[in-house]
């Protein structure tokens, strides 16, 4: 008896759960769960609390619609969380003793990042002042109501997601639970990111990029604060602590006298625009008084990064990825290697030793902190789109999920993705893949497929389930997906970025089809389609372009126009480097794919987003265009959302409309 | 008209230019941004078939939003009684047309949400709708004869299917509708997908011809299955013609002449590659045997003027009414002004006159606009209709010998005026704008100056600055119109007001490339190549000769094909002080397939296909950005967000551009985000204020000592 396909309809039942926190003294777990709400029609965040011993779970709430990021206080009376309940994200504290409900701070604009001090008598958080700037005679001209023009003079206008708007900066702040007195710790035109406390509560630590040049853009550094206010001191000088892409927090250590953080590996970073790619991390151990400054990691064949960067697969997430033991010899970290997402240990002093403590294929999201010998961990696999279960710190087992999110896939013929791995042509390397057979597949029956190369580059499709894939196999297409040069978690040369855009990616994509369909008799090689979103959307084209192999192409908010990009994309563009800009113009054209539109002769899907800051939607609009003028009979549409950034829809509904489209094009052409 | 050589010029410096304090007369109010506020815009006038009075559009600002309002005004010619016919608070009302016998209005209003079709009794009083369409009406033709008429509107084909399309929406529909369309996608296949007069993507509302019995029942006119706009009647009603969008594809924007029967049988198409212009509705000669419509005539080396045809209603035949004639006062007819504000749509540019003798047609002559009249007897002779010193903007045919029409000049922005045919006196009827009488307006001043070959001259104004004093040197602004086929034409311009009031001088011309000036005058290699520049530096160097201007502190702007040749100016000499580049063309290889203009497959040739990189690379090697290293003037750029002619990241390239290589040069962009091409003309009120206020304060501060704006 067949099970009932995966459907759209799912993702309205599909729970995520982040920033669960476990503390062991009193037994109790706390969680935020997003979901769909039918009667609100939009998404909800809300709080879980459960008491492991009993089971009983209740909800914890000030009344608000988006309630999330939840901290116990350390003497465990107490849970804070964020909630919109009033005036935007503020921090809400409720007692476990009473079950009042109290509100914290007031801040205008909203805060981020919650962490109780040491003796839960204060609160630390981010918030980006909401300064208006000194009005000008635009600002008296325009009657309220009436849209104002948007004055640009310098780079950084505009940032996807967000819009024309010229941000505030993130600023650490601390806040008397009692009083609600708020001091402001850091100042200045710069961002504080990834704050910790020191274990004796009176300093905090943080990045931040304040005393680097403009020209060094992602550089940050890290710096201690007094927890009372004062003036910030740096820690770290040399290399680049880690934060966008893969936001790691600093940990301290038991006594306090060092500071846990990842940086990025010097000799891998070229340049401030990161052209050769982004670099693997290491991890340092760093003096608090700035004295030291050690390399504490040790590449080995079974760990390459201290970080790890997966596409998909979180429905589950931890505060953070990093702690440190209880007795401080340690730091537990998340590392991406060949697909997972596994959690290692390295030695805090002495030789640089790293050592595997849970490994396999499986997606580790997030570690809590160690007590009594073990942490909450955040994992999601191919049995389970993402659950809270706590390790053992030494053998790294774990027991039985202690939530049971998105249960429902237990009555969905689910498809568990196989995998496979080739010796690639060049002989330089193997690539890793997977193939998802079609849902219910039936003996005997031939059934198209669509590979879907996944975006950055950098990210790397990791052990774990992506529904939107089940539902391309519940309608009956297999999947296949890989891992191509330019992906992380398969060490530096598999990570080269110029890889990615010399046509090695698209040979390593390419030969993941033929690898599949030698496979599997039972997919139809003359039926396979491509998608994939940005880099997927720009490699999508590419491989339109170049060969002949695929029946039907989506491509979703690609990069079209190099040139486009380099003005107007929220990513500044460089000119460097040429003999002069018609020269830079000319190469930008022959790297981009709408320069070879006429070499596409299948049916051709553009999906973009019209708030679309990161990959502009002129560069959709020139495609199409091209694409049109080159041949008018070939059937092609572009479909553009008003409101939709560099992203796939938020809104459920919104969401279940995007892929409609998408797996319809598949369904019409294949 | 002699020509006036270079040195000439020095002779005529010293009339006209006294100062008011000089003249003796008291100082009035500075005309600054904010003064546009007050203006108020005539437009479309009806004459009463007797005569004796007229129905006007007056439009000006509302200031709590900035949106326009747009109300009729009824002007008796005899007594000069005026009577406003629509209430300004409650509806905004167009196009108004007396109904044969005099005895009733017809006219567009929104009064219930959409344009609908009004009648009003002239008589008692009392009006009633007539129509009930779901998304409006843009433009109608009526019958003479009877209460029966042509309606152009959008409608949406899955309103047409489930029959909603004649049925107004409600508010909360109107709301629902509203708030979907902010976010639902828009689904796209076809090339022609988006349109600057529709802010952006066409969704697929489409102009449909509606017919409107005198019972009062509506129908989807003609079985036409595609875009339709401006449909006539013939004289006797019998017939009906419009312009049809035939074609797919890349050929979709192309018009053609359609015919049919006045009760929509037997649609033909008339031209084919007849590429009628579409600005204004064509007409049918006395006996509805020839539709008249105009179109471009290129000339052999280039160059083109707006010209009329007439296409024989049997067999498609083609026939020019105007000739290439040697003397002759117009060239063209339209001559495509720069445009006043204008929010409204103007009586149409050709009209076939009462006896069905003569066409009757607006055209720009040395910068006037008048009304000329064609004669249809195969002579095709022109004489002029009107030969005052003001600009016609919008005329109507005569009624009972008399003809009203709206004009300005210099220092009148626009008023209602009436001529008797037969003593060539006219009359000025209104006064909607005697508030400007309050204000110190310069003068513009035409000079002739003759091109670097000699072959020709170019028409160039001055203005120079108010409150000017003897022996003293102003910065000046040289501005560039848009096109190229287009004209400045004597007129009130109230951004050159503001920028006199403001101490600077003003500099505007019609360099070769401009219409009005007959076909070799506005040949493509002059506008885009180096005479237009030359006509350009020439016209300044001539304006500094008249001894008010300092050579050293000079602006350059201009929008559009104006903003284009403001950013070739200043790659190509660093002669100015300051640019402001308006909605501005810089790199058509990153504009291709952006806005709503430029599709390549259309100048293939046969068997040609298109190959990409070729096309981009040739568009990246030949447009202005590669000279960007060169730009060293310091750059205000001014664009709309919903621009879909010159799409805003035009604007974007330029910007980053100059940061990027020319981070010393002072660089500024201002962006309107929810205005498109047409800003300036029909933007929202304080948009037009603050992009006028931005470009006084750059050269404010960059041209005058000091550096600061009078504020």
């Amino acid at each position: 008896m067949n099970k009932q396909v995966s459907a759209l309809e799912d993702y309205r039942l599909i729970e995520e759960l982040s920033g669960g926190e476990y503390l062991a003294d009193a037994g109790l777990f706390v969680w935020c769960r997003t979901a769909w709400d039918e009667q609100l029609q939009a998404g909800r965040s809300s709080i879980l609390l459960k008491n492991l011993a009993s089971g009983e779970e209740q909800m914890l709430t000030a009344g608000g619609t988006t309630e999330t990021s939840p901290r116990f206080r350390p003497d465990g009376k107490s849970v804070s969380f964020l909630s919109n309940a009033e005036g935007g994200m503020q921090i809400w504290c409720t007692s476990l003793e009473t079950g009042e409900c109290r509100k914290i701070t007031a801040v205008p604009g909203g805060v981020t990042s919650p962490l109780w001090s040491p003796d839960g008598r204060m609160m630390s958080f981010l918030s980006s002042p909401v300064k208006p700037p000194a009005p000008t005679y635009i600002d008296e001209l325009y009657p309220a109501g009436t849209v104002k023009p948007v004055v640009i003079e310098d780079f950084g206008y505009k940032f996807d997601g967000a819009g024309f708007i010229q941000p505030g900066h993130t600023q650490l702040h601390t806040v008397d639970v009692e009083t609600g007195e708020i001091i402001c710790l850091t100042q200045g035109n710069w961002d504080a990111l990834h704050p910790a406390w020191s274990p004796d509560g009176q300093e905090l630590v943080y990045l931040s990029g304040q005393e680097r040049g403009k020209e060094e853009a992602l550089a940050l550094d890290l710096f201690m604060v007094p927890a009372r206010g004062g003036s910030s001191r740096r820690i770290s000088s040399r290399d680049w602590a880690v934060s966008y892409p893969n936001p790691v927090n600093p940990v301290f250590t038991p006594d306090g006298k060092w500071v846990i953080m990842a940086f990025m590996d010097s000799s891998m970073v070229q340049d401030p625009g990161f052209s050769a790619g982004y670099p693997l991390c290491r991890l340092h151990r760093v003096a608090v008084d700035g004295s030291e400054d050690v390399d504490i990691f040790q590449t080995t064949e079974e760990c390459f990064d201290c970080v790890a960067f997966p596409y998909f697969g979180g429905t589950a997430g931890c505060q953070e990825k990093m702690q440190v033991s209880e007795d401080g010899r340690f730091v537990y970290f998340i590392s991406g290697w060949k697909g997972q997402c596994n959690i290692y240990r390295a030695a805090v002093y002495g030789e640089p030793k790293v050592e595997l403590l849970s490994g396999g294929e499986q997606n580790y999201r997030g570690i809590g902190k160690p007590q009594n010998g073990r942490m909450l961990v955040a994992r999601s696999d191919f049995s389970q789109l993402g659950n809270y279960f706590l390790m053992d710190v030494e053998t790294g087992e774990t027991g039985e999920p202690l939530t049971s999110a998105n249960d429902f896939i237990k009555d969905r013929a689910i498809s568990r993705p196989e995998t496979m791995v080739f010796d690639t042509l060049d002989g330089r390397g193997k690539v890793q893949g997977w193939i998802i057979p079609p849902q219910n597949r039936a003996e005997g029956k031939k059934y198209p497929a669509v590979l879907y190369i996944h975006g950055g580059p950098h990210p790397f499709c990791p052990f774990a389930l992506e529904y939107q894939y089940q539902c391309l196999a519940g309608r009956g297409f297999a999947v296949i997906y890989c891992n191509f040069r330019g992906s992380s978690s398969y060490g530096k040369e598999h990570l080269d970025l110029k890889l990615a855009y010399d046509g090695t990616a698209a040979y390593d994509c390419l030969q993941a089809v033929d690898e599949a369909v030698r496979r599997y008799e039972w997919i139809d090689r003359e039926r396979i389609g491509v998608t994939g979103g940005s880099y997927g959307g720009y490699l999508t084209t590419y491989l339109a372009e170049k060969t002949e192999r695929f029946r039907a192409c989506a491509a979703q908010r690609a990069v079209y126009s190099e040139l486009m990009q380099y003005a107007s994309s929220d990513m500044q563009g460089s000119s460097a480097g040429y003999k002069n800009f018609e020269e830079f113009m000319v190469n930008c054209l022959k790297n981009s794919v709408v320069a070879y539109a006429e070499d596409i002769h299948v049916p051709f899907l553009i999906l973009h987003g019209e708030e679309d800051y990161r990959c502009p939607v002129e560069g959709a609009h020139q495609m199409f265009t091209a694409l049109k003028e080159c041949h008018p009979d070939l059937p092609v549409e572009m479909i553009l959302w008003p409101r939709l950034n560099h992203d796939i829809p938020r809104d459920i509904r919104e969401k279940t409309e995007y892929l409609e489209y998408l797996i319809r094009w598949f369904e019409k052409y294949l | 008209m002699p020509w006036t050589g270079c040195a000439g010029l020095l002779k005529n410096r010293a009339a006209g230019l006294k100062t008011k304090e000089e003249a003796g007369e008291s100082m009035g109010k500075k005309f600054t941004a904010q003064t546009i506020e007050q203006v108020r815009y005539m437009s479309y006038p009806a004459a009463h078939p007797d005569g004796h009075e007229a129905v006007y559009v007056c439009s000006m600002h509302r200031k709590s939003d900035g949106k326009y309002q747009s109300w009729l005004v009824r002007t008796d010619a005899v007594t000069g009684r005026r009577e406003e016919l629509t209430d300004r608070e409650c509806e905004n009302a167009f196009l108004p047309r007396y109904s044969g016998d005099g005895k009733h209005l017809a006219y567009l209003s929104d009064r219930t949400g959409e344009k609908q079709l009004w009648i009003l009794d002239l008589e008692d009083g009392k009006r009633r709708r007539l129509t009930s369409l779901r998304r409006g009406a843009d433009w109608y033709d009526m019958r003479r004869d009877r209460e029966e008429f042509l309606i152009q509107a959008g409608c949406y084909q899955e309103e047409i299917e489930n029959g909603t399309w004649d049925k107004e929406m409600s508010s909360e529909e109107r709301k629902a509708w509203e708030a979907r369309k902010d976010r639902a996608p828009v689904v796209i296949d076809k090339p022609f997908c988006k349109d600057n007069s529709a802010y952006g993507l066409l969704d697929g509302r489409v102009d449909r011809i509606v017919k409107v019995f005198p019972d009062g029942k509506m129908e989807l006119f003609g079985g036409i299955s595609f875009k339709a706009r401006y449909p006539v009647y013939s004289r006797d009603g019998q017939k009906a013609a419009f312009y049809g969008f035939p074609y797919k594809g890349v050929w979709e924007p192309d018009p053609e002449v359609f015919i049919c029967a006045g009760d929509g049988s037997g649609l033909k198409q008339l031209t084919r590659k007849g590429r009628p212009v579409t600005e204004d509705p064509p007409c049918f000669n006395m006996d509805g045997s020839a539709v008249i419509y105009s179109s471009y005539y290129e000339g052999k080396e280039g160059g083109c003027e707006e010209r009329l045809y007439q296409v024989s209603a049997e067999d498609g035949q083609v026939t020019a009414l105007m000739g290439d004639v040697e003397e002759t006062k117009s060239h063209g007819i339209n001559g495509a002004p720069c445009s006043r504000t204008v929010y409204g749509t103007e009586t149409p540019c050709y009209q076939l006159n009462k006896e069905g003798s003569e066409i009757w047609y607006r055209a720009s002559c040395e910068g006037y606009e008048r009304v000329f009249a064609l004669s249809l007897d195969g002579t095709q002779k022109i004489r002029e209709v009107t030969e005052f010193p003001m600009s016609v903007h919008s005329f109507c045919l005569p009624a009972n010998g008399r003809m009203f029409f709206t004009a300005g000049d210099y220092t009148t922005i626009t008023e209602l005026h009436v001529m008797d045919m037969e003593t060539k006196k006219y009359t000025r009827l209104t006064d909607e704008n005697l508030w400007l009488k309050e204000y110190d307006l310069s003068v513009p001043r035409l000079i002739w100056v003759p091109t670097a070959d000699k072959k020709t001259r170019i028409q160039v104004w001055v203005m120079a600055p108010a409150n000017m004093e003897e022996g003293k040197k102003y910065p000046a602004i040289l501005d560039v119109h848009g096109g190229p086929e287009c004209s400045y034409t004597v007129d009130f311009w109230h951004e050159f007001q503001a920028i006199a009031a403001d101490g600077m001088a003003v500099v505007y011309c019609n360099p070769r490339g401009s219409l009005g000036y007959g076909v070799e005058f506005s040949r493509d290699e002059y506008s885009w190549g180096e005479g237009a520049c030359q006509d350009l530096l020439g016209a300044i160097e001539a304006a500094a000769e008249l001894g008010f201007i300092d050579s050293e502190r000079v602006g350059i702007t201009g929008g559009s094909y104006g903003g284009m040749m403001t950013n070739k100016m200043i790659a190509k000499t660093d002669r100015f002080a300051a640019a402001v580049t308006q909605r501005c063309l810089i790199n058509t290889a990153t504009s291709y397939g952006c806005g709503d203009m430029g599709f390549e497959s259309r100048r293939l040739k046969e068997g040609e296909s298109l190959q990409m990189m070729k096309v981009l690379e040739r568009r990246a090697r030949s447009c202005l950005m590669g000279q960007i290293d060169s730009i060293s003037t310091p750059l205000l750029i001014l664009h709309g967000y919903k621009d879909y002619r010159c799409t805003f990241e035009q604007a974007e390239q330029i910007f980053i551009g100059m940061k990027e290589r020319n981070p010393q040069v002072p660089v500024r962009m201002v962006m309107f985000p929810e205005e498109n091409h047409d800003i300036t003309r029909e933007g929202n009120l304080y948009n037009q204020i603050c992009h006028l206020q931005e470009l006084i304060n750059w050269f404010c501060k960059y041209l005058k000592e000091g550096g600061d704006a009078d504020e």
